[in-house]
C-alpha cells in the first residue's frame, strides 16, 4: 500500500482498512500527514457558513410553477387552434392553385408544315462528306502567304513591328 | 429512497404546492450555500438555486428514486454551476473577498457568524481549487453527503471522488500555509 492509498483511506470516513492502519502507524510522515490533513477537515467544517434560505426564494419558484403551468393548460388550446388554421390555409391555398380540370387544353399550338419538317438525309450526308475531304486536303495546295493572311498582327509581330 | 421520501416526490410530481414549499425550505439554503461556494457570488448563487428547484420540479417525472432526492437537486445544481463557470471564463477563480459570508437574508438572531481570520483563510485556501476539488469539498463537510452520494451527484466513479476529496485537503493545507 502507498502512502498515498493509506491517506485516502484515512479521509474517506469509516473505520481504516486494517493495511491502511498499519502502513500509518509505521510511517510517521503519513501519521503526520493525515493528523494535519484531519485538521484541516474539521476547521472547514466549523467554518461552514450558515445555510440560510433566501427572502423570496420560496415564493419566487411557487410563481414560475403556477406561471407554467397556466401556460401548458392555455397552450394546449391555442396549439390546436393554430394547427387547424394552418391545415386549413395549406389546404386552400393548394385548392386555389390547382388547373380546374385535368383534361388537355382545347386547342394545341399549331406547327406549321416547313417548321416540322427535318431536313433531307441527303443532304445532311454531303456536307459530311464535304468536310471530311477538305479535311484531307495536302497542305501544299495553300500557299504561305495565304497562312500570313489569317494570322492576327499581335502575332505576325504586334502592332509596332 | 425512503418511503416518506417516496411519497413527498408523488407529490411534487403532481404539482402540490405544499410539498413544493417543503421542498424549497429543506434544500434552498444549503443549495445557495453550494452554489455560492461554486460561483464566488451571492446573487448568481440564488438565481441558480431557483433554476435548480424549478428544474427539479420541472423533471420531477423522471426522476426514479434512484439517488436520493437531496442528491438528484446538487446534481442539477452542479451541472447548472459548471455552465456558469463555463459561460463566465473569468470566474474559474472564485476570489475570496467575493464569497458571501452568507445568503443575503436576514440572519436570524444567534446565527451572525464571526469572520475570523481562520475562516478568511479557509475561504481564500477553497476559493483557489479547481471546481471539481471545491464541489466535493462542499458536499462532504458542509452537506455531510456520502462518497458514493458525491459519486452520484457529480457523475463520478465513487474512488475518483475520494481522490477529489483527498486533493482538495492537500492543496488547501499548503494553500494556508503558505498564506501570509
Amino acid at each position: 500500500m502507498t502512502c498515498q492509498d493509506a491517506l485516502r483511506h484515512g479521509l474517506a470516513g469509516g473505520p481504516m482498512p486494517a493495511e491502511a492502519r498499519e502502513h500509518v502507524r509505521a510511517c510517521p510522515a503519513c501519521a503526520r500527514e493525515l493528523s494535519a490533513l484531519r485538521a484541516v477537515e474539521s476547521r472547514l467544517a466549523g467554518a461552514a457558513p450558515p445555510a440560510l434560505l433566501p427572502v423570496g426564494l420560496e415564493r419566487r419558484v411557487l410563481a414560475r410553477v403556477r406561471r407554467r403551468r397556466r401556460f401548458d393548460w392555455a397552450a394546449i388550446p391555442a396549439a390546436a387552434a393554430l394547427l387547424t388554421a394552418s391545415a386549413l390555409l395549406t389546404a386552400w391555398l393548394l385548392l386555389s392553385s390547382a388547373p380546374p380540370s385535368s383534361s388537355p387544353p382545347a386547342a394545341w399550338p399549331q406547327i406549321s408544315a416547313e417548321e416540322s419538317a427535318l431536313p433531307a438525309v441527303e443532304d445532311t450526308t454531303a456536307n459530311l462528306l464535304q468536310a471530311y475531304d477538305s479535311l484531307n486536303a495536302p497542305m501544299g495546295d495553300v500557299e504561305p502567304e495565304e497562312i500570313q493572311e489569317v494570322l492576327s498582327p499581335t502575332e505576325q509581330g504586334g502592332w509596332n513591328g | 429512497m425512503p418511503e416518506d421520501e417516496a411519497a413527498w416526490v408523488e407529490q411534487l410530481k403532481a404539482g402540490d404546492e405544499e410539498a413544493v414549499r417543503e421542498l424549497v425550505r429543506s434544500y434552498g439554503g444549503a443549495l445557495v450555500r453550494f452554489l455560492g461556494g461554486m460561483t464566488g457570488g451571492a446573487a448568481e448563487a440564488e438565481d441558480l438555486a431557483q433554476e435548480a428547484l424549478i428544474r427539479l420540479l420541472e423533471h420531477a417525472r423522471e426522476f426514479r428514486g434512484e439517488s436520493s432526492l437531496k442528491t438528484y437537486l446538487f446534481r442539477i445544481a452542479h451541472n447548472l454551476a459548471l455552465n456558469f463557470l463555463a459561460s463566465a471564463p473569468r470566474r474559474h477563480e472564485v476570489f475570496p473577498e467575493e464569497m458571501p459570508d452568507q445568503p443575503s437574508a436576514a440572519p436570524a438572531p444567534g446565527q451572525q457568524v464571526q469572520a475570523s481570520e481562520d475562516a478568511e483563510r479557509l475561504r481564500s485556501a477553497m476559493a483557489r481549487l479547481p471546481p471539481q476539488q471545491r464541489a466535493v469539498v462542499m458536499l462532504r463537510i458542509w452537506q455531510d453527503l456520502s462518497f458514493k452520494e458525491i459519486a452520484s451527484a457529480l457523475s463520478l466513479a465513487e474512488g475518483t471522488a475520494k481522490a477529489h476529496y483527498f486533493f482538495a485537503l492537500r492543496n488547501m493545507r499548503r494553500l494556508m500555509e503558505a498564506a501570509p
